[in-house]
């Protein structure tokens, strides 16, 4: 057991915050008021990191990475939070299903620009049925000649407006028990047959979407895996998914928690001694999620891909977001009304979301208590 | 950044792990309970083998003495492991008795081993003095709170370094955070094997989900209490790690008493049954150094009373 970084992670560590205070977009969330400037601005950044060699570190360099470990994914999803930059992460998990499952042929197609940001994705696991039931899913495709057809709905798409390409779980097999009748397809998002609508959620952006099959074909080989291993392929990505450190959430959490200090010394709340607790409250669960984290990721490190105890993390995950996002508004006051400053009221709404995507804390439970407390379903 | 257990931590947890098998567990731990006294053979073992002189020793170091003093709590070991293991070291240098109990002043009408206690360290302020045998008088408390208890009458003793006091405060946070979460890990394991064989409505209540979630609670506070312990006592019990790790410690005692207890139901508040050896100690060890609201305001204070 060794806490610290070694000496080439700490250069690593430098050269990236360096990098960053050159490079990171400035104000973009007053440039960015459409959900187009938006999504524009995602490639652009995508693109700029990946050309100052930051994208896909822990990847083998055949596919465009960098062959290294994850603690440097960690490091960089850090520098990235501290310096508040727009967040790009679906390669880290998405990516994982092709990285993991796909042909030789499949990975040197998709992945490079998966990695440089030529390539949007969105994910097409849940359905207007099938939520935390996910197995349950019912879009389903065909085999017709060389073209898999799907034909169903895909619910809570994020940012399906803007990608290019979709990861869709899709049943293949009706007569098979649910989990093995599922397979996993990638399919252009602007293919014909597919209609998008964003939905709008409560903050006023449209976030997420709802995607319409209708006859999409597809051709065979760009199915991942076989059919039938759809299942295993989701609970991959689902576990990267679940990890607070590939997403960079930490380094988020410890930014909202001084921009909480800085309004409530501004406020002059810092005199308050409730105030004072309530802050110090939320700085207690940030830092057992930062050690379960670092303990997950040191797992990684030794070769171990994540498991089901990952969701041990993104509970308290769940639990400092919420927590925190609750506070920051407590701590505004009029701020969080108004349109000028409305981040905290934003930020609020969203750490709402964060114990239902990726899998409701209550699955998280169910996976705690059933695989790695070994209970009995 | 590595947080398996290197091949050295490995070798002296199996090592540990063996002495703890033979001389620990709850049933030794009911059987010294019922007859008042202490577990000072295992302390002798564990110091014949080494085990409780690793603070110092650059290749261990307190991260392994936090290492041994949540693996002794877990396994049920009635004695002062924690605090002869980590806190003692961390201000006296040389060699120590095996018995050694820590107390504040003005807070020393009850204090864990005070009675069995060779040595007895007392904490004023920032500073610390050391009463040896026959320096401090206690008197032997009856308690339910799974240790024994006394009350110190009177503590002379020499004084320590300055600022020892303040030194020993922080490993004494440590100390109380490995033996919670190891105590809370026993508990916890215990309750999950109890729901396993508990039937009720022809089917075992591990079997609901309402009640895995609230032993899925159980473990996601106690693991977060066991990184937050490891990292304080490698990063040498910074004032903040130590507290943060007594705080989050100090939250999973209570609810793993609590819902241990609610899971177990009727069972786990009789003496037959082993919860108690675990779950009574966390009552004493949250509720020690003042419990969690000292260790918040302090918490406080090193983090945030320069803003205010």
């Amino acid at each position: 057991m060794d806490y610290r970084e070694n000496d080439d992670e700490t250069a690593f560590r430098l050269r990236v915050r360096e990098w960053l205070g050159k490079n990171a977009p400035k104000d973009w969330r007053a440039h960015t008021k459409t959900e187009a400037d938006h999504g524009a601005l995602l490639r652009r950044w995508q693109r700029t990191l990946f050309e100052g060699g930051f994208v896909g570190l822990s990847w083998p360099v055949e596919y465009g990475g960098h062959g290294l470990t994850a603690t440097y994914e960690a490091i960089l999803n850090d520098e990235l939070g501290r310096a508040d930059t727009p967040r790009i992460s679906f390669h880290a998990y998405l990516g994982r299903a092709i990285f993991t499952y796909g042909t030789e042929e499949q990975k040197r197609r998709f992945l490079p620009p998966m990695l440089n940001g030529d390539i949007q994705w969105c994910q097409g696991f849940s359905e207007p049925g099938a939520g935390s039931d996910l197995a349950g899913l019912r879009t389903h495709a065909e085999l017709k000649g060389d073209r898999w057809v799907i034909n169903g709905q895909k619910l809570w798409t994020s940012g399906a407006q803007h990608a290019d390409w979709c990861v869709a779980l899709v049943r293949t097999d009706k007569d098979a028990a649910k989990h093995k009748g599922i397979s996993c397809l990638l399919t252009s998002a602007k293919a014909p047959g597919i209609t998008i609508r964003p939905i709008k959620i409560s903050d006023g952006a449209p976030e997420t979407c709802e995607m319409f099959f209708d006859d999409v074909e597809v051709p065979a080989d760009q199915m991942i895996g076989r059919p039938g291993e759809g299942w295993r392929i989701a609970m991959t990505v689902l576990a990267f998914e679940r990890g607070p450190a590939d997403v960079g959430l930490i380094a988020t959490f410890q930014t909202a928690l001084r921009r909480i200090e800085g309004i409530a010394a501004e406020r002059g709340l810092m005199n308050d001694p409730e105030s004072r607790k309530a802050i110090a409250r939320i700085y207690v669960i940030g830092e057992a999620l930062r050690l379960n984290v670092m303990e997950q990721l040191s797992q990684r490190v030794a070769g171990k891909p994540p498991g089901p105890d990952g969701s041990v993390a993104r509970l308290l995950l769940t639990r400092a977001e919420q927590a925190i996002r609750s506070l920051e508004l407590e701590i505004s006051g009029a701020a969080a009304f108004t349109d000028a400053d409305d981040t905290s009221f934003t930020s609020y709404l969203r750490s709402r979301t964060i114990s239902i995507f990726g899998g409701t804390s209550e699955i998280q439970k169910n996976i705690l208590a059933n695989q790695v407390l070994g209970m009995p379903r | 950044m590595d947080m398996q257990l290197n091949e050295l931590q490995q070798q002296i947890s199996d090592a540990c792990g063996k002495i703890l098998e033979r001389r620990a567990g709850p049933g030794r731990a009911r059987a010294l309970r019922a007859a008042g006294d202490f577990d000072r053979l295992l302390l002798t073992e564990m110091a014949e083998a080494g085990f409780l002189d690793l603070f110092g020793e650059p290749e261990a170091g307190p991260l392994v003495a936090a290492l041994i003093t949540q693996w002794g709590a877990q396994a049920a070991a009635l004695a002062p492991i924690g605090i002869r293991g980590l806190v003692a070291p961390s201000v006296i240098h040389g060699d120590l008795p095996e018995v050694i109990a820590i107390a504040e002043q003005g807070a020393m009408g009850a204090v864990r081993y005070g009675a069995e206690a060779d040595m007895l360290i007392v904490l004023d302020g920032d500073e610390a003095r050391v009463a040896r045998r026959g320096e401090f008088k206690a008197e032997t408390i009856k308690s339910k709170f799974g240790y024994p208890i006394a009350r110190i009458t009177e503590a002379k003793g020499e004084a320590l370094a300055p600022g020892a006091g303040a030194i020993a405060r922080r490993w004494w946070r440590v100390a109380i955070a490995a033996e919670i979460s190891g105590s809370a890990r026993g508990a916890v394991d215990l309750t999950i094997r109890y729901m396993g064989d508990r039937v009720q409505f022809d089917r075992p209540i591990a079997t609901y989900q309402a009640l895995q979630h609230r032993i899925v609670e159980c473990h996601v506070s106690t693991d977060a209490a066991t990184w937050a312990t490891r990292e304080a006592a490698f990063r040498g019990a910074p004032v903040e790690l130590a507290a943060t790790a007594a705080i989050i410690a100090s939250e999973a005692a209570h609810r793993v008493f609590f819902e241990t207890h609610q899971l177990t139901g009727a069972m786990g508040f009789t003496t037959e049954y082993d919860l108690h050896l675990y779950t009574m100690r966390l009552q004493t060890l949250r509720l020690e150094m003042q419990g969690l609201r000292a260790h918040a305001r302090d918490l406080i204070d090193a983090r945030w009373s320069a803003a205010s």
